[in-house]
Parts: structure tokens; sequence; C-alpha cells
């Protein structure tokens, strides 16, 4: 096949499997892709064998049914995809769809994936994992029961966020290396003393690089803020439970906006700012702003990030030298003695992940592939690519890179081209699980690989540490009885989550000027902020996500 | 008698009229059908505003609620300051936009060598086909303390120490104003371009063996020429007072908490209480308010023109 | 006869004008020009190496892999959204003003019947919508999901541009229309023959606005045709690629603890690019429509 006539041909092919594949719904048929010019001249054989499936996925992504690993799985599990991207806004391209009720055979919805539960979009799975789900029942076992909807029904199966692995910081209060090294590498564990030792490099230093030294900047862009708003609970020594502190003996859910700790941090912060330790600056830089401002190597430290957030700015110094400047974190709590919970609790996160719609017409065969997925061996295609391309195995039957793929994987167009880029909308298990053969569930999970990945100076200070991995340096994640508190689905114009809303705004106002008050205003400031808060009715959304976890406890430990 | 007949005379005047312009209004009944079809329909969705509107319910299935969103959108004081938020900018905006890109043509008007003026007309608009994202970026970063502005001021002295501007609900409108001009300014222009373009030349010539300056003739026939669009433009923009959707994307890409209180504007305002949550009533009470007000600020402002003796939209 | 004019007029006024014209042009140049000289530098570099900030006219560390990655789209696919993208803006742009142009025309008579009526009609449609879901049903209920025409019925006739062509054709002298219908022509001879090639300038610059506006839309793309890859249009791939790249930003915790990432197209290099790659036909195409309304007709252009 070349040039044209191999185009129209494809053309003709695809056009021939989307309507043999048959599984759309008749009266919508006239308005999808390819129909209206249907052709019926494909092979028999492939007629009945190969299936096409139309498919929403939620995330914007690059064509993945280009790469290596969409191509085994079309030649091995006969399938064939026909993905519908979202490039704009997904809400609205989700209340389209449900209000024409034009769905396509799979759906992965994400953020919005409660949406096409609640229109009835989605077919409930628990008779086909019963039937034919021998891959599913394997992979999620005992998490089956997890993943059921408040309806008791199974719609989707869960992907992986890839949050959590077992071996680097989920989340922290970042500093430098330098500050470290000047020090004797000191253990880090209150605020006061990380704020400590900021202003005493500070002081010695008062220029890096021919820029005046920067204490601390925090990240304040639009929704990023809430590192700012959900650092208290982590000083606090809660698990990442959103903006609540959840009691677990009753499952009581507090917001802890206003408790006294927050007021405690919070005057810590005003302290540090009145005394030139915070950067104006975090209350007005953009994202992109604050990343350049990281880079530029004279801003010592962030108070608390995610290590997605701040995992940008790690990557540019590296490449531009800057290894010094590079930031470790560390679980810094409030009262010394505190139980760090840092490092997340090893929770699968059940509300969204791709469910079949009840468009779909061979939802058997939807269904069968979906659990073919679901298989180690598949799984280990979409999570490690191609053997020979992007991983290899060595006599222990460790998965491995060699230096040339671990050069290579740093590509994006790589990574792309293999298919092992981006989140992938796929069942998963969590990535800190493990193949029945020992190796973890992906690449960045792979002790070996992430040690391959270390240099110099991550060795000298995770040797001071006495750490083998920087998650080390944080406590053993807690099991969690309900998963994480925001994992509980909120139908989004309840009052809860609209009151959620309203404080998130307060806070967005008020946390920036309560840490930028002026000397002997802040008790007014904070009282101003309480009265705020006051004002929303949280008790409504608090009491919403009590009821929820303990209902969650009653289904899943029968509590 | 004589009633009736000056009735029949006036229906009889109507009828030819009709008659006479029977292939226009033909036309025209072609493209009011268009209108209905394509803008006066999508309205009958309005009802969703006295509704709990569900998209998988549909209009027929989802609950009446009568007046609560307005009476909550009424309710709420943060509603209120997004109006003012709104119209604040949107003046200012206004005021700005319509100075500069007039000026600009009629600075244009003035060039006389034939390649400068094109050549500044064409860069003058490039800066239109810069998206927002990218120009906020531009603009955060002159702003920065170590940024351009502070230190073109400084170093001439206008500052002692370097503001950050962004940072400071007073600077914040001006500073939406001031980039909105910088970014549309050129773009804008070219309506002007093409009113100057109508203009009798022999009016100029006239004038020159009047031995009128150039001031004068900018004065008494460039502006005066311009006028009807002008006033046009104005009439049409006042409705525009609630907000755009450039404004939204603009104010989006420049706020920070230090001036959300003055940066929320009315589409921002729906758009966290609204769409974000799926509350799409909530957000069509808003639309509708929106409407009802920008409708009756044209006709008023088109009420307003006539008065003023000038040729108004209606 | 004109040069004696000139000397004649040669005043200190003109001077002071010309002095401050120039000035005024001169700012007007260099701000305009920064913030695209800007977007080139940023497009022609690392884009790792962007995110350190404190690029302005020239790039850091040159590359032209920002280019190379969004434009690989494999298949000839950029090559038909590319022609899609061309389709829609001709098609859009001759059927738009067209249709501008006939409205503006009758609603430019003085005496037409319900004419405040219809003016009422079309003016409350710029300040009222009834929401993208309305919309989109009514969209989907006349069968044009998924179909060309609607990148081109939708936005046809805007009805900003058809009062400013109105205006425009308001200020032409009324006697030419009058003596053409004296010598009995109907009424599109006098539009297509008097009024129109009178009217060029505001066509040209109607035809422009609409042309940017086919050129770079995406969002109906995105609403009316999202899973249509024969529709798809170089604006729609191009935010495709931009959205991506976001995705990967965030998704950058997938990548291995001190692996360093290289050649990752980040949000800023792709706007960037794409901002260029868009605009160049534009500005390329926009000198034909500007000689209409920027001639030299006026006062300069009598004295040279």
């Amino acid at each position: 096949m070349k040039g044209k006539a191999g185009i129209l041909l494809s053309i003709v092919l695809v056009l021939t499997m989307v309507l043999s594949a048959g599984c759309r719904r008749e009266d919508e048929s006239a308005n999808r892709p390819g129909t209206e010019a249907a052709q019926t001249s494909a092979p028999e054989k492939e007629r009945e064998e190969k299936v096409t499936f139309t498919m929403f996925y939620s995330s914007p992504a690059d064509d993945w049914e280009k790469s290596d690993v969409y191509k085994w799985i079309e030649q091995n599990l006969n399938v064939s995809l026909d993905i519908e991207y979202v490039v704009g806004d997904l809400p609205t391209r989700v209340g389209v769809m449900v209000a024409s009720r034009e769905f396509p055979d799979l759906v992965f919805g994400s953020d919005e994936h409660e949406k096409f539960i609640d229109a009835g979009a989605l077919v409930p799975l628990n008779d086909y994992i019963d039937k034919q789900g021998v891959n599913s029942k394997k992979l999620y076992g005992n998490y089956l029961q997890r993943i059921k909807w408040t309806d008791g029904n199974i719609y989707h199966f869960p992907w992986d966020r890839g949050q959590q692995t077992l071996a680097t910081e989920t989340s922290g209060f970042y500093i430098q290396r330098a500050v470290l090294k000047e020090f004797g590498y000191p253990k880090i564990e209150t605020v006061e003393e990380y704020i400590d030792l900021i202003a005493r490099y500070k002081e010695k230093h008062p220029q890096i690089n021919g820029k005046d030294t920067v204490g601390i900047e925090l990240l304040t862009d639009d929704w990023r803020d809430f590192t700012l708003q959900n650092s208290p609970l982590a000083i606090m020594g809660g698990p990442n439970d959103g903006n609540l502190l959840v009691n677990q003996q009753t499952y009581e859910a507090k917001i802890f906006a206003t408790m006294p700790e927050s007021k405690k941090y919070y005057g810590l912060l005003n302290q540090a700012y009145l005394n030139g330790l915070i950067a104006e600056e975090s209350f007005v830089n953009t994202y992109d702003q604050h990343i350049a401002n990281l880079t530029a190597g004279n801003v010592l430290g962030v108070c608390y990030d995610h290590n997605w957030q701040i995992g940008q700015a790690q990557h540019t110094l590296k490449d531009a030298g800057m290894h010094e400047r590079v930031y470790v974190a560390f679980p810094v709590v409030l009262e010394k003695g505190t139980k760090d919970q840092y490092q997340w609790p090893a929770n699968m996160i059940t509300r969204d992940g791709v469910g079949i719609s009840v468009n779909c017409k061979n939802p058997e065969r939807a269904f069968k592939f979906l659990d073919d997925l679901q298989s180690e061996e598949v799984q280990k295609i979409l999570n490690w690519g191609i053997k020979g391309l992007s991983y290899e195995v060595d006599d222990n039957g460790r998965m491995y890179m060699t230096d040339d793929m671990r050069e290579k994987y740093r590509g994006e167009d790589f990574r792309r081209k293999v298919g092992i880029t981006g989140i992938r909308p796929w069942p998963s298990a969590p990535n800190y699980w493990k193949y029945e053969d020992g190796n973890s569930w992906n690449i960045s999970a792979q002790p070996e690989e992430i040690r391959a990945g270390y240099d110099e100076w991550d060795l000298e200070i995770l040797k001071a540490y006495d750490a083998e991995v920087y998650a080390d340096m944080f406590a053993k994640p807690q099991e969690s009885k309900y998963s994480v508190a925001w994992d509980i689905p909120i139908p989004s114009d309840h009052q809860a989550a609209i009151n959620n809303e309203k404080l998130r705004e307060v806070q967005r106002y008020h946390l920036p000027r309560l840490i930028t008050a002026p000397e002997d205003k802040y008790d007014e400031y904070w009282n101003e902020y309480v009265k705020e808060v006051d004002g929303i009715g949280m008790d409504i959304y608090e009491e919403f996500v009590t009821e929820g976890i303990r209902q969650r406890v009653k289904d899943w430990w029968g509590e | 008698m004589a009633g009736n007949k000056i009735k029949l005379t006036e229906k009889n005047v109507i009828l030819k009229k009709i008659s006479e312009q029977k292939l226009l209004l033909l036309l025209m009944l072609v493209f009011m059908i268009y209108f209905i079809v394509f803008r006066y329909l999508p309205i009958a969705g309005w009802v969703m505003a006295f509704q709990n509107y569900k998209p998988h319910l549909g209009f027929t299935g989802s609950e009446w609620v009568g007046l609560k969103h307005f009476n909550e959108l009424f309710g709420d004081p943060d509603f209120f300051r997004a109006i003012r938020n709104t119209i604040g900018m949107s003046i200012i905006r206004l005021i700005f936009g319509f100075i500069s890109s007039i000026g600009l043509a009629i600075l244009l008007n003035e060039v006389k060598n034939a390649a400068f003026k094109r050549f500044t007309q064409t860069v003058s608009y490039l800066p239109h086909f810069v998206s927002w994202v990218v120009a906020a970026t531009i603009v955060t970063t002159s702003l920065e303390r170590d940024g351009i502005v502070n230190i073109f001021f400084t170093s001439l002295g206008f500052l002692k120490e370097p503001v950050l501007w962004l940072g400071e609900e007073k600077y914040f409108w001006l500073i939406i104003a001031l980039s909105d001009m910088w970014k549309e300014v050129g773009w804008n222009a070219i309506i002007y371009l093409a009113a100057i373009s109508a203009i009798d030349i022999n009016q100029y010539e006239a004038s020159i063996v009047d031995g009128a300056g150039r001031l004068r003739r900018i004065w008494h026939i460039t502006l005066p020429g311009m006028m009807p669009t002008i006033i046009l433009m104005i009439i049409l923009n006042i409705g525009l007072l609630l907000g755009t959707f450039t404004l939204v994307e603009q104010v989006m890409l420049l706020d920070n908490p230090m001036v959300i209180k003055v940066a929320e504007t009315i589409d921002l305002y729906t758009l966290r209480l609204g769409m974000k949550l799926f509350r799409f009533s909530f957000a069509a009470s808003a639309g509708i308010f929106k409407s009802l007000v920008s409708v009756i600020l044209v006709f008023t402002a088109n009420a307003i023109a006539k008065k003023l003796g000038q040729r108004a939209l209606i | 006869m004109l040069k004696k004019v000139k000397s004649l007029t040669r005043t200190n006024e003109d001077t002071i004008v010309d002095i401050i014209v120039y000035i005024i042009l001169g700012i007007t140049i260099i701000a305009s020009l920064y913030p695209f000289i800007n977007i080139l530098a940023i497009s022609l570099n690392d884009p790792m190496d962007t995110y350190r900030g404190g690029i302005t006219i020239f790039p850091r560390i040159f590359t032209t892999q920002n280019y190379k990655q969004v434009m690989d789209l494999s298949d000839g696919q950029l090559y038909h959204a590319a022609l899609i993208s061309i389709l829609r803006t001709v098609t859009g742009t001759v059927t738009s003003v067209f249709c501008t142009l006939i409205l503006a025309y009758i609603l430019s008579k003085n005496d037409l019947f319900l004419k405040k009526f219809f003016i009422v009609t079309i003016v409350m449609t710029m300040y009222m919508f009834g929401g993208i879901i309305p919309e989109y049903i009514v969209i989907q209920k006349l069968g044009l999901i998924n179909k060309f025409p609607v990148y081109i019925l939708p936005q046809m006739l805007v009805p900003f541009y058809i009062f400013i062509v109105r205006t425009y054709i308001q200020d032409l002298p009324d006697s030419l229309r009058e003596s053409a219908r004296i010598d009995g022509a109907g009424e599109f001879t006098v539009l297509f023959k008097i009024i129109a090639p009178l009217a060029m300038p505001v066509i040209a610059t109607v035809a422009l606005f609409v042309a940017v506006a086919q050129w770079n839309s995406w969002f109906d793309t995105f609403l009316y045709a999202p899973s249509k890859k024969e529709l798809s249009t170089l604006q729609y791939e191009l935010m495709k690629k931009l959205a991506s790249s976001m995705q990967n930003l965030g998704n950058s915790r997938a990548r291995l603890q001190g692996n360093r990432s290289s050649n990752q197209l980040t949000p800023l290099a792709v706007q960037a690019t794409m901002t260029v790659i868009v605009t160049l036909p534009i500005v390329c195409f926009y000198p034909f429509l500007q000689k209409y309304f920027v001639k030299g007709l006026t006062l300069g252009g009598v004295k040279e």
C-alpha cells in the first residue's frame, strides 16, 4: 500500500470495521463518524473477528493510536479504537454529550465521570465480571467491593493516578540541597526548624548568583493554591484528606481551615513574612513565574508543595546543571513528635475509570476487551511498553531499561512513540503494586530504575539521612479504611459542593492576607477570616462527607 | 368619509411600498428565519433558569424551581461586587480602546510615506493574533519587581522603590484596560481606517486652499467623517459593558489572590458557582440578567444618540 | 499644481504634527512588534530552558524541535487539517461577506417596510445567548453535527458586521443610487455595480474579520465535530497538541525521580509555536486586503 491508494484503502477498511463492529446505536449512527460512507467490501473473516470501539477519553493526549503499544493491542486483542480526546473544556463537552445522549462505546470521564453515571449512560458491569471477568477478578480481587458505586453497581475499572510510589516523596516542605549541606545535613522536623534554617542560610548568603536571596516562595496561582489551603493538615500529621480532618475512630470529618493548628501555622508564616523570609511575589506570581524563580536558584525553600507541581523546577534545575539548587522534601510537622503522614496510604482511587456506555451494541465484546487489558501480560505492555524497545528482562526475571533506553526515555517523543507517556485511561493497579514475578507495576516504581536516576548529590543526601530512596525520609504510609475523603463523590450541584467552592474562595483571599498581615494585625485578620468561614455553613459539607465515609467503611469492612 | 379615504391611502402607500420592495422583503424573510433558527430558538433554553436543569433529564424532565436561582443570585453580595467590577473594568477599557484606536487611525492617515504607513499598520495589529495566554505572560513579566516597567520608572526617577503592580487593587483595572489597549489597538483601528477611506478627497483639497492647518483638518474633516462609525461602535459596545469573552480570559490570566475582590467579573462569578459545579440553571439565570441589562443599555444609548442629533442605530 | 500647494502650506504646525505622529507611531511599532518577536524567540528556544524565564528577543538555546514536534502529525493528517481550514475560511468568508452585504444594503434603505422591527430583531441577538447546550440541541436537530456546514452556518451572519457595512453604505452619496434608479437599474444592479465597488474598504474589513475568525476557530470543531477526523482543522490539531502538552506537564510525576526529561513540549512553547504557524499565513495574505482600506487616497497621497 502506497500513497493515496493506501490511504483510501485504509479509510475504506476502517469504515467497514466501524460498520461491521455494530457497536453503536442505530438512530445515532447518522451523526457518528464514518458510518454515512459505509462500505461492505472487507474480507468476511475480518468482519467477524476484529472490532472497532469508539471511545471518549476525557484527558487530552497525543494520538495514542499511533504508538507501538496500541499496535500491539490492536493485533493481539483484535480491537481497534476510535478515540475522541477532549481539547476544550471538559464539563462543557460532557454536558453536551449527556444532553444529547450521544455516547461512544467506551467512556472515560475522569473528573466528570459521575455525570455519566448520573445520566444512566453506563452499563453495570457486575454480571459481566461474575461471568467472564477472569482477569478483573484476579487483578482487583477484594478491591472489587470497593469500586462499587453508591447504588451497589460497578460501572468502571479505576485507573492508576501514578501519585504514589514507594520510592519518591509525594509532598513535603522543600529546601535547597545547598542549605542542607551548609549546615551538615541537619534533621528538619518542625515548621520552626525549617524556617530557622532558611533564615540562617539567608543571613550567611544574602546573595546567590548575583541575585538577592529569597527565603521562601509559595505557589498561589489559580487552583494551585490548594497546597496553601491543605498544608495545615500535613503538619498536623493528617492523611491526604483534602481540606478535612477525619477522626479515625468516629469517622467524623471536620474542616481544619479555622482550627487552632491552622492559626498557629499561618501565624508562623506571618512572622516569617514580617522577617522578610517570604517573598511577596508568592501571591502574585503565575505558575510559570514561580517555576522561573525557583530555577533561578536564589529561592531557598517552598513551604509545602506536591512533588508533581515542583517537579518541573527540579528537572529544569538539573538540566541547567544547578545541582546544589535542587530541592529536597521533608515531612515537617507543627509539634515535635507528631507522626507524619506525608506518604499517602496505599489507596485505590475509585471514583472514575473506564466504563461501557449503554449505546454500545456489543457490550460482551467490549467487556472482554477491558478484561483482556487487565491480564498481567497486557498490563506489562501498557505500563512498561514493548520488550526490546523500552525494557529488557535479566536472568533473574527483573525488568530493567538499558542505559540507551533510559537516555531515550527522557525524551517526550520516545515515550509518545512507544505509547507509555502520560496517564492512560485503562484499568490498572496502583503503581506500587507488584506483578506475580515481583516486578513493580510500572517503570517509575521499579527500585532499580529509581536508583539509576540518582546523581552523586542524591546519594550523598540519602546517605546522610540514612535512606535508600527519598520515601524512606518519611513515615511509612498508614492504611485507611475509606481511601481518601476527597474520593467521596459529591453531586456537583449539591449544596455541600457549592459551599466547598465558597470556602475555597474565602481562603483564596484571606490566607495571603493573613500571611502578609502587618504587625499586631494578625489576630484581627484571623477573626475576620473565621467569621467569613463560619458564615458559609460548612456543616452541610462536613456532614455529607462524614456520611459518605461511614457508608464506605460499612460497605467495605462491614463495620 | 374623508377619514376613510386617508386610511385607504395610507394602506395603499404601505401596499405600494411592499410591492415595490417585494424582492428585498422576501430576502429579508429568509434572513429573519435564519436569525430565528440559529439565534432565537436556543433562547428557549432560558427556561432552564427556572428549573433545576440536569442535562440527562432534559427540559421536560427537570424539576421546576421558580425564581430560586434569581433569589440566590440577588441575595449574594459577591454578585453585586462582580457587577461593579465588570462595569468598572469595561468602562475604562472602552474609553482607552476607543481613544487609542481612533487616534491610531487618524495618525496613520497623517502619514505621507505609503510604505511606512502600510508597515506600521501591519505591525500594529500583530498582537491581536497573540493569544491572551501568551500575552499575559508578557504582561506579568513586564510588571514584575525587576520587570521592564519598574526599571523604566525607577531609572527616570518617577518611582523610588519598585512596585508589585499586579499585587495592588488600585492598579488592577488600569492594567486590564492598558493591556487590552496594547493588544487590540491596531486591530480595532482597521474599522476606522475603512471609515476614513470613505471621506471625500475633495474636502481636504478645498480646506487646504482655504488655508486650514492639519489639526483643523483632522478636527473638521477626518473626525466628522468617522463620526457615524464611531457612534455605531459606541452604541454596540455599550451593550458589552457587562463583560465579553476576552475580558473573562484576560482577567482569569492576570488576577491573583491579592486582587480578587476587584477582579471577579460577572462571567467569572457564574463560572465559579455555575458551570464549574455543573449548575447550568444558575448560570442561565445570570445569563438572562446580563442579556436583559445589555439590551436595555443598547436601546438607551441609541435613544441618547438620537437626542444628540447623531445618526442612531435604529 | 499640487506641489505648489504643498510648498505653500508647509508650516510649523505641519512639522510639529509630523514629529508627534512619528514619535507615537514609533512607540506603537515597538510595543506591537515586541510580543511577536518574543514568541518567535520562545518558539525557537529549548522548551525546558524557557522555564527559567528571561527570554526576550533572542533564543538562549536555539532549537527547531518545537516546530518539528508540533508539526509532527503523521499520515498526512496535518495537510488534511490545513486543507479543511483553508476550505472553511474561503467558503465561510465568501458566503458571510455576500450575505452581510445584501442584508446591510436592504437595511440601509430608509423607507424599508418594518425596518425598525428587523433591526431590533437583529440587534438583540448580539446580547442574548441561549447557552451552549440549547445551541447544541438546535444544531443537532438541524442535522448539522459532524457536517461541514456546521463551520459555516452558525456564524454566517454577524450583526456587528452587518451594521458596520450598513453605516458605510449610508454614508455613500445618495445621488449615486438615485441616478442609477432613474436609469432603471434593479436593486441588485445598484448593489453590485455601484455600491459594492465603492464599499470595498468596508467589505475588505469585514472579509478580513470573518476570515481571521474562521481561520482561528477551533471551538466549533470541539463542540460539533470532535470525533470526526475528516473535519479536523489546523487550529483544532494544534489545540490538541497544546492540551496534550499541558497534560504531560501535570503528569511529570510519572517520570522517575532524578531522571531528567529532555525535548519535552511545554505549553508555553506550543503556544508560541502555534501562534507563529497560524499567524504567518494571515500576515502573508494581509496585503491583498490591506490595499483596500489603507490606500494613499487621502491627503498624503495627493501631495506626493
